[in-house]
């Protein structure tokens, strides 16, 4: 199957940088060791033994895990995309008999594939603090996927703005910084008051926080119907997005160095 | 300035570089940094020349004959291991003193200079500041040379819109822009069309007869060496086979005439003199054995003729690949 | 030289209004990305007015000085580091080679950032206000400027090294990035770290002094952690040099 061909291509890549990944993984560290500290800190001079019923373990495995996440959900789709457009090989693809979005998520996940192990190996160190049946660990799972693809949709929407930005690396940080603060990767957004829960149900927080407090059994059955629910709807909002970007972007795209 | 005043002056030179065998991996690259196993390559051996000024050299070789690596030696890129070249009397291009780069120019026709996405204007008021040109002698030589190459009009427009010619002939005008006293030109004319080459070389030979700038050319298209040099120097595997003019190199070649033989069917193997052209189409140059290489029941025509420059250089080359 | 910049800066603002999309993602981006620190912060502050007794003033100090240098150094420095990246990676230096200038300072000072000094006012403003509020004395204000110049200087070398490094480990972009989480892991207080990684990055890669001292301004005055800094960024200025160096012989012999 052509695609599958994109998934492996895309899953050597992340391993044949070694070096990159290795590093990923150093700083994906290096972040989880700062907000570690941070709430440690927090925690010991608030003089509470939880925060918003997480206590200072969940809160370490609730760390680790979000900011796993945030290496699964990777966003490096945009930079490849701006690039393809910038140098005028988008020309190239555009000839080929493929759906570019297809292929592209077969990239994605390759991409993020590496990752998505490591995830399933904290999953099961961390299930001991969590305690989920197995219908429970299913629905975790079926949810996951779900997520998986609505975020998959965001960053192909974010990415067909290259049509129209010649440099999108001043981006990257925004993006770091939306998952840091609605993903929930620097608190979970249960800390904050009532007034901004609704932000729990934006596609940073599904993929970042909610995924994150779903392994550890942090959420209640309604409260994941709604997740669901968030979820497609979303998705159907980004499929549609895309659509129209790309309509309009493919006119406005000059065919450079083509 | 003397027509026989020396402008480059190079000595039994020779150039070996090494390889680094590399390793992979974050560790292997560090490892790399500090202890790296290394292979010598023998890029130019024993190299004599000098070249006068208000010449016009090419030079031609095959690909890895050492081309690139013998103008990166004279523009003082890559140092020399032995040997020594000499230029303007007295300076060795290597110390990368800005006195001799300013009196360079160079243009690597595979890579470019110009600013991708601004006009090429701005590339050219940066090496303004950089070669330090006063304005008003900037403008008066900008103008004559865009309205020379036919460019005037594209002066302010992006880089990243300008055609392949039209990109080529401003790389061009940033080599020369501070008149240097010799240009170094490689590959100058790669992927152009032929309206705009022969515009680029009538354009050198009026500088070279005005400024006297010396030229130094590589290139692949042996039409650039016919349309310009007035002397070729061969390299072939990193050593120097031919110094003269092209038309010495012609009738010193071209007493080997070129016979071309048809046959009824394909020979092999294919003897080293033989050149294949096309199904049972071959050449090759009639002084190179006293014989045919063809068993005679196997041909159906015979044909003899002079070659040209690009046929004497084949038939040269293929000659050498066959003595190694 | 100065003349060559001015033209670079002139070129650097010509390409500003060519990216006018990009200009304006910068700044509104750059901004959007302090508040949320800030905001991160006032969570924290929230559960506990006292974290190893520093105030949300303090940390509102914090992460203002760390963005003025962060900015700062963006403004003057981060464009031409993209670009030089680009230009080893695609092979593209050789006329770096033969041009009659310093090619070290050529290739960084090639380009300035303008969008970066929007949200560089926007963060001078606020330190403005936090100095006049926690009253710091003249001197110390004189120190104050010095620290943010070291510190600036100081995140220069680390991201050119980085960039430099390119010349051997072309797969490395990860590389380029680290710089930026060690700075960012810098803007806490160094209180919150184990002991062990409070030397490390106060005295050895002093990116917490860089960030910690301006802050500590207000309690007490730390003379020697300057001129430590000064000391550190003299040698980072040297080695990135030789690095340089290095990796111009190496970028000639790999062709």
């Amino acid at each position: 199957m052509k695609y599958l061909v994109s998934f492996r291509n895309a899953f050597y890549s992340t391993i044949a940088y070694r070096g990159n990944f290795v590093l990923r993984l150093v700083t994906v560290s290096l972040q989880i060791g700062v907000a570690v500290f941070m709430w440690q800190a927090v925690f010991r001079f608030s003089g509470k033994g939880d925060i918003a019923g997480i206590d200072p373990l969940q809160m370490t495995y609730y760390l680790i895990i979000v900011n796993l996440l945030s290496l699964i959900f990777s966003t490096s789709l945009i930079f490849k995309f701006s690039q393809l457009v910038r140098s005028g090989n988008l020309t190239i693809l555009l000839l080929r008999p493929v759906k570019l979005l297809v292929q592209a998520f077969f990239e994605y996940v390759g991409l993020s594939f590496p990752y998505l192990i490591i995830y399933g190996f904290v999953l099961v160190v961390s299930s001991e603090t969590s305690s989920q049946s197995f219908t429970e660990i299913l629905m975790t799972l079926a949810l996951f996927a779900i997520i998986y693809i609505t975020f998959f949709l965001l960053i192909s929407a974010m990415s067909l703005v290259s049509f129209w930005l010649i440099q999108v690396w001043p981006m990257r940080p925004v993006i770091n910084a939306l998952f840091m603060l609605l993903g929930g990767q620097a608190f979970p957004l249960q800390v904050l008051p009532q007034t901004f829960r609704w932000l729990e149900y934006t596609p940073f927080a599904l993929a970042g926080n909610q995924l994150a407090l779903l392994s550890l059994g942090k959420v209640s059955s309604v409260q994941m119907l709604l997740v669901f629910l968030a979820s497609i709807s979303w998705s159907l909002v980004f499929l549609i997005l895309i659509k129209e970007l790309w309509r309009k972007g493919i006119h406005a795209y000059e065919g450079v160095g083509s | 300035m003397t027509k026989s005043e020396k402008n480059l002056q190079a000595k039994r030179i020779s150039f070996s570089y090494m390889t680094y065998e590399k390793n992979s991996g974050l560790l292997g690259s560090l490892h790399d940094f500090v202890h790296r196993r290394k292979r010598a390559v023998h890029a130019i051996h024993d190299i004599s020349f000098s070249i006068n000024s208000g010449e016009i050299v090419g030079l031609l070789g095959p690909n890895g004959a050492g081309k690139t690596t013998l103008i990166k030696l004279m523009t003082g890129i890559l140092p020399v291991n032995e040997g020594k070249i000499d230029a303007f009397s007295g300076i060795n291009p290597f110390e990368k003193s800005s006195a001799y780069l300013k009196r360079i120019g160079v243009m690597f026709g595979q890579k470019s200079q110009l600013i991708w996405d601004l006009p090429p204007i701005d590339t050219l008021i940066m090496l303004r500041e950089i070669y330090q040109i006063p304005k008003p002698v900037f403008e008066k030589r900008l103008s004559f040379f865009t309205k020379q190459l036919a460019v005037s009009e594209q002066l302010q427009i992006p880089v990243r819109k300008l055609s392949l010619g039209q990109r080529i002939k401003f790389e061009l005008i940033c080599a020369i822009i501070h008149y240097p006293e010799i240009l170094f030109l490689d590959e100058p004319t790669i992927g152009i069309d032929v309206s705009s080459q022969s515009n680029i070389y009538r354009f050198l030979r009026e500088i070279n007869k005005e400024r006297k700038m010396t030229i130094i050319l590589t290139s692949h298209n042996t039409k650039d060496i016919v349309a310009l040099a007035q002397r070729v120097i061969i390299i072939a595997k990193g050593e120097k086979i031919f110094d003269g003019t092209p038309n010495a190199l012609i009738s010193e070649h071209a007493s080997q005439q070129i016979i071309e033989v048809t046959t009824d069917s394909p020979i092999e193997p294919l003897p080293i003199d033989l050149i294949e052209l096309g199904d049972c189409h071959y050449q090759f140059l009639s002084n190179d054995s006293a014989q045919l290489p063809i068993a005679l029941a196997h041909i159906l025509s015979l044909k003899r003729r002079d070659g040209d420059l690009d046929e004497i250089l084949v038939g040269l080359f293929s000659k050498l690949e066959g003595k190694k | 030289m100065i003349r060559l910049y001015r033209t670079l800066i002139k070129q650097s603002f010509e390409e500003t209004f060519a990216y006018r999309g990009t200009t304006i993602l910068t700044i509104v981006f750059g901004i959007l990305f302090y508040a949320i620190v800030i905001l991160t912060g006032s969570v924290y502050f929230s559960f506990a007015k006292d974290i190893f007794g520093w105030d949300f003033t303090d940390y509102l100090n914090l992460v203002t000085t760390a963005n003025v240098m962060t900015y700062l150094y963006e403004f003057l420095f981060v464009q031409s580091q993209e670009a030089l990246t680009s230009q080893i990676l695609e092979g593209t230096l050789d006329y770096s080679l033969i041009r009659p200038v310093n090619t070290y300072w050529f290739h960084v000072l090639y380009r300035v950032d303008f969008p970066s000094l929007i949200p560089l006012i926007l963060t001078v403003g606020i330190e403005w206000v936090i100095i006049a509020r926690i009253r710091l004395s003249f001197s110390q204000i004189l120190l104050y400027v010095l620290i943010v110049m070291l510190g600036t200087l100081f995140i220069f070398c680390l991201n050119q090294i980085a960039v430099t490094a390119t010349f051997w480990i072309d797969g490395l972009s990860a590389l380029a990035g680290l710089p930026e989480y060690i700075m960012d892991a810098s803007t806490r207080p160094a209180k919150i770290y184990p002991k062990v990684i409070q030397v490390l990055f106060l005295w050895i890669l002093p990116s917490l002094t860089v960030t910690n001292i301006p802050v500590s301004l207000r309690y007490r005055t730390s003379f020697r952690a300057v001129i430590w800094l000064a000391v550190v960024d003299a040698c980072l200025l040297i080695a990135s040099k030789f690095e340089w160096q290095r990796g111009l012989e190496q970028y000639v012999s790999a062709n």
